[in-house]
C-alpha cells in the first residue's frame, strides 16, 4: 500500500453518519446546557460564599466574646485560616486549563500543571486542611476549659467528631489523588513525551 | 441619552453580535463537521459516546465563539478544540455516561444511498483499527494528516513546529502502514 492512499481511505467511509440539524432547536439545545453548566457553578460559588459569610462572622463573634485570651486567639485564627482556604480554593480553579485558546501541546503541559498542583493539594490535605483547624479548636476549647477545668466533655466530644471528619477528609482526598488524579497524569505526561519526541 | 434608549441600543446590538456568531458558528460546522466526527471517532468505538463527544464537541465549540479572536483560521480553532476536548472528555464519559443527553436536534444517521450499495471496505477497517491501537498524542496528528491539512496547520493545532510535525508523521505513517500490512 502507498502512503498517498490513506487520505483517500480515510475520507471513504460509506458508513460515516449523516448529521442532521435542526439549526434553530441546536442553538437552544446548546444554550439550555451553558445555562445548566453556568447555574450550577453559580450554586457552588454561591455555597461556598454561603458558607464563609455564616461561619467567619460567627467565630469571630465567638472570639470576642469569649473573656479567655487563648481561646480568642485561637479562633480569630480559626477565621483567618476559613479565609485563606477560600482564597486557595480560587486559585484552584482558575488554575484549570482553558481548552478555547490552546494548542493540543500547551493544553496538555497546562493539564499537566493543574494535575499537578491538585494531586500535591490532595496529598497534603492533612497539613493544610486537618490539622490547622483540628489544632485551633483544641486550643479554643482548651482556654475555655480554664474556667471550668473539671469539665473535659465538650473537648472530647470536638475530639472524636474531628477525628472523624479528619479521617473521612482524608480518605477521600487520598483515594481521588491515587485512584483518579494519578493516572490522569500518567497519562498525559506519556502523551506529552510522546509529542515531543 | 435615555436609560431606557441605552438599553435597547445595547440589547439590539446585543442580538447582532449574537447572530453573527451564530452564522459563523453554524458556517464554520457546516465546512467541519465530518472532519470533526471523523476525529472524534478515533477516540472511541462506542456510538453512543461518539455521538456524546461530538456533542462536547459542538457545546464547547460554541460555547467559546465569542472567545475566537481570529489568530488562525476558524477551521484550525474547531480541530484545537476538538482534540482538547476529546482528550479531556473520554475517561469523563465512560465514567458520567448519558450527561448531555437531551440535545435532540442532532441526529446522526447513516448514508443510506452509499451504505446500501457498498460495503465498508476493509482497508478502511484496517486504517480505523491500526488507528485506535495508537496513543491520543499520535492519534491527534495523524488524523489531522489524514484530513489533508497542510503542516503549517496542523502545527498551528498541536503546538509543534512544523518541522516536528513532518517528522512526526513520518514515523507515525510507517507504523500504520506496517499495522496495515499486517492485518492484509
Amino acid at each position: 500500500m502507498i502512503e498517498e492512499e490513506l487520505s483517500k481511505i480515510w475520507k471513504s467511509s460509506p458508513q460515516e453518519e449523516q448529521i442532521k440539524f435542526d439549526k434553530s432547536r441546536f442553538l437552544l439545545d446548546v444554550q439550555s446546557n451553558i445555562d445548566d453548566f453556568y447555574q450550577q457553578m453559580k450554586g457552588l460559588f454561591l455555597r461556598e460564599s454561603l458558607g464563609v459569610i455564616i461561619a467567619v462572622p460567627l467565630i469571630v463573634y465567638f472570639a470576642f466574646t469569649t473573656t479567655v485570651l487563648l481561646t480568642k486567639v485561637a479562633f480569630l485564627l480559626l477565621a483567618l485560616w476559613i479565609v485563606y482556604i477560600m482564597y486557595l480554593l480560587r486559585r484552584i480553579k482558575h488554575t484549570v486549563p482553558d481548552q478555547f485558546s490552546m494548542s493540543y501541546l500547551e493544553y496538555l503541559k497546562e493539564t499537566k500543571k493543574y494535575l499537578e498542583e491538585s494531586k500535591r493539594y490532595r496529598e497534603t490535605v492533612i497539613l493544610w486542611f486537618i490539622l490547622p483547624p483540628g489544632f485551633l479548636m483544641w486550643l479554643g476549647l482548651f482556654g475555655s476549659n480554664f474556667t471550668d477545668p473539671d469539665n473535659l466533655k465538650p473537648q472530647l466530644i470536638a475530639g472524636a467528631i474531628f477525628l472523624l471528619i479528619g479521617t473521612i477528609v482524608y480518605w477521600t482526598n487520598s483515594r481521588s489523588a491515587k485512584k483518579y488524579v494519578g493516572p490522569k497524569l500518567e497519562k498525559v505526561n506519556g502523551l506529552i513525551k510522546t509529542l515531543e519526541e | 441619552m435615555t436609560n431606557t434608549m441605552k438599553v435597547k441600543i445595547n440589547q439590539e446590538s446585543w442580538r447582532e453580535a449574537t447572530s453573527e456568531l451564530e452564522s459563523a458558528f453554524l458556517k464554520g460546522l457546516e465546512e467541519n463537521k465530518q472532519k470533526l466526527l471523523r476525529i472524534c471517532s478515533t477516540y472511541t468505538s462506542d456510538q453512543e459516546e461518539k455521538k456524546d463527544l461530538f456533542q462536547e464537541v459542538l457545546v464547547n465549540i460554541w460555547k467559546s465563539m465569542a472567545s475566537f479572536k481570529g489568530n488562525c483560521s476558524l477551521s484550525t480553532w474547531m480541530y484545537r478544540i476538538t482534540l482538547n476536548v476529546c482528550i479531556n472528555m473520554q475517561t469523563k464519559l465512560t465514567k458520567e455516561k448519558r450527561q448531555f443527553r437531551n440535545m435532540d436536534s442532532v441526529k446522526m444517521s447513516q448514508y443510506k444511498e452509499s451504505s446500501s450499495t457498498e460495503e465498508e471496505s476493509p482497508l478502511l477497517m484496517y486504517l480505523r483499527s491500526c488507528i485506535k491501537t495508537m496513543n491520543d498524542a499520535n492519534k491527534a496528528v495523524i488524523t489531522l494528516y489524514l484530513e489533508e491539512l497542510p503542516y503549517k496547520e496542523i502545527a498551528a493545532v498541536t503546538g509543534l513546529t512544523e518541522n516536528h510535525v513532518a517528522v512526526k508523521i513520518k514515523r507515525i505513517k510507517k507504523k500504520l502502514l506496517n499495522c496495515i500490512n499486517e492485518k492484509l
